[in-house]
């Protein structure tokens, strides 16, 4: 067998290898994550009642990203209603029906999806930040030794104040978006606000659908984030890894639940 | 730390109540979740254009419910025995179906230029019975075929182009020759506009005496009374006749009955020798009558001038006048009688 020969074999071997062991985690990362899902809900459902825990959280998840959610919404409102205004205008000079487009659009995806995605940036890096510095602090160990289960005592209470406040919050955006997006309209289209005030395309498809988002994205953001910070491993660079993956795993998970559950409302009710 | 804690209590909780209202107001601008009854109603379309499950059903304006589905037929006859190319379900509001009546339009639209499409449905006449959807299946009227418009415009452009193109020849020669008689034409008017202008005067006039024609006409004719008064005569001549038709087949018949028995009694040989012979008698008799009219005529010719005796008595006024005085003296002198002085 020649040398190069040799090289391509273990190249070839590499790369199999790499792909499969991927494939592996993956695969042993979906599974970790589901138990940890299951084991939230069988703590929700039998848990320990900690008093407080839960409303400290919803304050710590809601009320101290109402301030960065509206700001963010307020300007993706903005920039939405400016940029497709913008269009509109290039095809044809009519912004009869930009208001109700935007509302739609807004009821049924961006107002969950956007917002969940800044949720997700603040909320699950907090959450993975803070669990993660336990785990290398080894304070989880001392949970599991004082028979606490982690996911019960931590998780469990970020997971509730996630599932209300994200729904509560995105309702809030929404309304700051639209509102930001109207004001827009005015200024720069002279698009009246009755005219822009038109709920004619939403119905309560559009709405279920969206109320269905945030819910889901809600529980997706600490299960996630939540995983990432007890599967950290190592100093304060591990906090660090395990805050990024929190980020870039709930995004990646609000973007998936996103393509589902819009594909299963487009079943559900057909447009 | 209590108080601490319920301020978070207090903050989480007037962020959820804003949400809440957010939310609540929404739906209720929204006109609330709509789980109101709803009617079925089938429409046939040949073409619905653009049409999609889950597009709004509009009246006046307002959505008053949804296509439910749309089933492909390809002209499948129904039960009813309705032909059908599409027949789309419609799920309309029970509320709504009272002013939906039997000569109902349903037609495709679209919201805005480009906006997308609905079904409107145009309620009908008031006067007209409440459509039902069981017994009726409307037939709806799609949307503007601009597709096959603009297809046939393209055929007949193409056409159009093509022709021209290869016959260019044949057009440039009739564009000449139209070009040649327009020119003739133009001449001619040109040289004749007098006599043009002659007729024209001529035409007028001919214009105005058949208007005046059929107005005297039409006073004469038309809306002369005694035309009324004669058609009405008529009217009664003919109801008369009728009337007096069946007396006067009845005469007509003894008549013929009394003639066919004149005839036979004529008929036969002896009484035709007997006609005859009364018949010479006749003209005998008139041929006498004939003399004697001939010979009396010449008397009263002789007594037209005065001839003779009774022509002198009749014609001559002195003898008439010698006569009358004689009678005057006889009368006042009688004794003349008797006494000739």
């Amino acid at each position: 067998m020649s040398v190069q020969s040799r090289q391509a074999t273990v190249a070839h071997r590499g790369f199999v290898f790499d792909l499969g062991s991927a494939a592996i985690d993956l695969a042993r990362s979906g599974w970790e994550l589901y138990s940890v899902f299951a084991r939230t809900l069988y703590f929700v459902a039998r848990g320990k009642r900690e008093k407080g825990a839960v409303l400290r959280q919803m304050y710590e998840i809601g009320n101290k990203s109402a301030f960065f959610l509206t700001i963010t919404m307020g300007f993706i409102g903005m920039i939405l209603v400016y940029q497709s205004g913008l269009q509109t205008k290039r095809i044809l000079p009519d912004f009869t029906l930009l208001g109700a487009t935007y509302l739609e659009l807004l009821v049924r995806d961006l107002a969950a999806s956007i917002g969940a995605l800044m949720l997700a940036t603040r909320v699950g890096a907090g959450i993975a930040a803070e669990i993660g510095s336990m785990v290398v602090t080894e304070q989880v160990d001392a949970l599991r030794m004082c028979a606490a289960d982690p996911i019960d005592f931590l998780i469990k209470p970020r997971f509730i104040a996630s599932v209300i406040m994200t729904t509560v919050l995105i309702i809030w955006a929404a309304a700051v978006a639209y509102v930001a997006g109207g004001a827009t309209a005015y200024f720069a289209f002279d698009v009246p606000w009755r005219t822009f005030l038109n709920i004619q395309l939403v119905d309560h498809g559009d709405l279920i659908t969206g109320l269905t988002k945030c819910v889901a994205y809600g529980a997706a953001i600490p299960i996630v984030s939540g995983y990432c910070g007890l599967s950290t491993f190592g100093g304060s660079e591990g906090v660090g890894w395990a805050t990024t993956r929190a980020v870039v795993n709930s995004s990646l998970a609000i973007i998936v639940l996103n393509f589902f559950i819009s594909a299963a409302a487009f079943v559900v009710f057909p447009k | 730390m209590a108080s601490a804690e319920r301020s978070i209590e207090v903050k989480v909780g007037m962020l959820i109540l804003v949400s809440l209202a957010i939310l609540a107001g929404f739906i209720l601008v929204m006109g609330g979740i709509n789980f109101e009854k709803k009617f079925t109603v089938y429409v046939d379309f040949d073409n619905p254009g653009g049409l999609q499950t889950g597009a709004p059903v509009r009246i006046a304006g307002v959505k008053v419910g949804s296509v439910d589905e749309m089933q492909f037929r390809g002209g499948e006859i129904d039960a009813q025995g309705r032909r059908s190319m599409v027949r789309c379900k419609l799920s309309v509001q029970e509320k709504v179906h009272s002013s939906i009546r039997e000569d109902a339009d349903f037609y495709v639209t679209t919201q805005g230029v480009l906006g997308e499409q609905f079904l409107a449905i145009d309620p009908g006449t008031p006067t007209k019975p409440i459509l039902d959807p069981e017994k009726t299946i409307p037939h709806g009227i799609g949307p503007p075929r601009i597709d096959l418009f603009l297809a046939k415009a393209y055929e007949l452009l193409d056409m159009t182009v093509t022709g021209l193109r290869n016959n260019q020849d044949l057009v440039k020669e009739i564009i000449v020759n139209t070009a040649g008689l327009l020119t003739g034409l133009n001449g001619s008017v040109q040289d004749n506009r007098d006599r043009i202008n002659r007729i024209m005067q001529n035409l007028e006039a001919l214009t105005v005496e058949a208007n005046t024609l059929t107005r005297d006409a039409r006073g004469k004719y038309v809306d002369n009374p005694q035309i009324d008064r004669t058609l009405a005569n008529l009217d009664k001549i003919t109801g008369d006749l009728q009337k007096d038709t069946g007396p006067l087949l009845k005469d007509a018949k003894e008549a013929m009955a009394n003639l066919n028995r004149a005839s036979a009694t004529v008929g036969d040989p002896e009484g035709q020798a007997k006609l005859k012979k009364t018949i010479d008698d006749v003209s005998d008799l008139a041929h006498r009558a004939d003399l004697i009219a001939a010979d009396t005529q010449e008397i009263v010719g002789h007594i037209k001038k005065g001839d003779g005796t009774v022509g002198a008595l009749v014609m001559d006024e002195e003898l008439y006048d010698d006569l009358q005085e004689m009678a005057r003296d006889l009368k006042h002198n009688p004794w003349k009688f008797f006494w000739k002085n």
